[in-house]
């Protein structure tokens, strides 16, 4: 279970173009829930993503995880707990350009050590899983959006996380890949992970694989369906 | 004027392994056996180039500064030579000082919250 309390984030504090993401936020994530943050662009919903996963602090506020504060460790407890613990699918995929999809879905776990053949083997298997394996070897840049999107996917699987945090996933993909993205969705969701989205598409919304709609305005949460 | 820093696309880079659960030290020893091992290359092929060039082109490239241009050319043979404390200093002041230098920018970004580097 994820908690937040009196959630603040702040950007360029004390400066004069100083701006609130986050203005209190109080939630309870259950586990094996998908939670979608849906608001309109500038209410923060990025934002508190990066707060939950341990991407950034909050400037204010207490985030607890499986009633562990969080919030005030150090980097590297936060590291190795961004490691374990959460997967990430970014808006922008942000892949790692010049290597190849299988490096790429591989990369999360070098640092954990380990047999490198049961890692590749791991990665390949994910890889398979989404119907990416004749791809493995392509470079990133040479890949459509939706596969590109499917080595992310693979990617914040490889460590086998908890939880999944996707922020805007179906933003740069059609109607066809973002129904696709929705079916992976569903079987993550059908393993017992915590799904953590933030969208403003109506069809991920509306979508049955959604759990439970918190609504954001100007960082504040205005509705929780 | 000397420009120490990272380009956009690699604190981008070190942003992105911080966010997939890279840690600080993680990156900064990547970073620092890349431009290493890019440096030291760089110095091997060079030296090899330079030693090839002298001792067996008779620095054909200046040849005609080191020798002048009098009347009378002068013929001798260069004895190769490989000298320790010469290649050690070459390495102290070319490979040491551009390993060490890509640490701090490597290490500013790397101590940033991923979120910041990413968003740009």
């Amino acid at each position: 279970m994820i908690e937040l309390s009196g959630i603040r984030k702040a950007f360029n504090q004390g400066r004069h173009n100083e701006y609130w993401a986050l203005n209190g936020i109080d939630l309870t994530i259950p586990s094996q829930q998908v939670t979608a943050f849906f608001g309109p662009s500038g209410s923060g919903k990025t934002t508190l993503l990066t707060v939950v996963g341990c991407l950034a602090r909050p400037t204010a506020g207490r985030v607890r995880l499986e009633d562990r504060d969080i919030s005030g460790l150090p980097e590297r407890f936060l590291t190795q707990i961004r490691r374990r613990t959460f997967g990430f699918i970014f808006q922008q995929f942000n892949l790692i350009r010049g290597m190849s999809a299988l490096e790429n879905v591989m990369l999360p776990a070098y640092p954990l050590g380990g047999e490198w053949r049961a890692l590749k083997q791991r990665a390949e298997f994910l890889l398979d899983s989404l119907q990416l394996s004749h791809r493995r070897t392509a470079r990133v840049e040479w890949l459509s959006g939706g596969e590109q999107q499917r080595v992310a996917i693979a990617r914040a699987l490889i460590n086998d996380p908890k939880v999944l945090v996707a922020d805007e996933p179906t933003a740069n993909l059609d109607t066809a890949l973002s129904k696709g993205f929705l079916d992976i969705l569903e079987t993550l969701a059908a393993e017992g992970r915590t799904v953590l989205l933030s969208s403003h598409d109506p069809m991920v919304i509306e979508s049955s694989v959604v759990q439970r709609v918190v609504k954001l305005r100007d960082g504040r949460i205005v509705g929780d369906l | 004027m000397v420009y120490i820093g990272l380009s956009a696309d690699e604190k981008r880079e070190i942003g992105i392994l911080k966010a997939i659960g890279w840690e600080t030290g993680d990156v900064i020893r990547m970073k620092f056996w890349e431009g290493a091992l890019i440096s030291l290359t760089a110095f091997l092929l060079g030296y090899v180039a330079a030693y090839l060039h002298v001792f067996r082109f008779s620095s054909v490239l200046f040849e005609p500064v080191l020798k002048g241009w009098s009347v009378l050319y002068p013929q001798f043979e260069l004895v190769p030579v490989v000298d320790g404390v010469q290649i050690a200093t070459l390495f102290f002041f070319t490979v040491f000082p551009y390993a060490m230098a890509t640490i701090v920018p490597i290490w500013r970004a790397a101590i940033t919250d991923p979120d910041s580097i990413m968003r740009g």
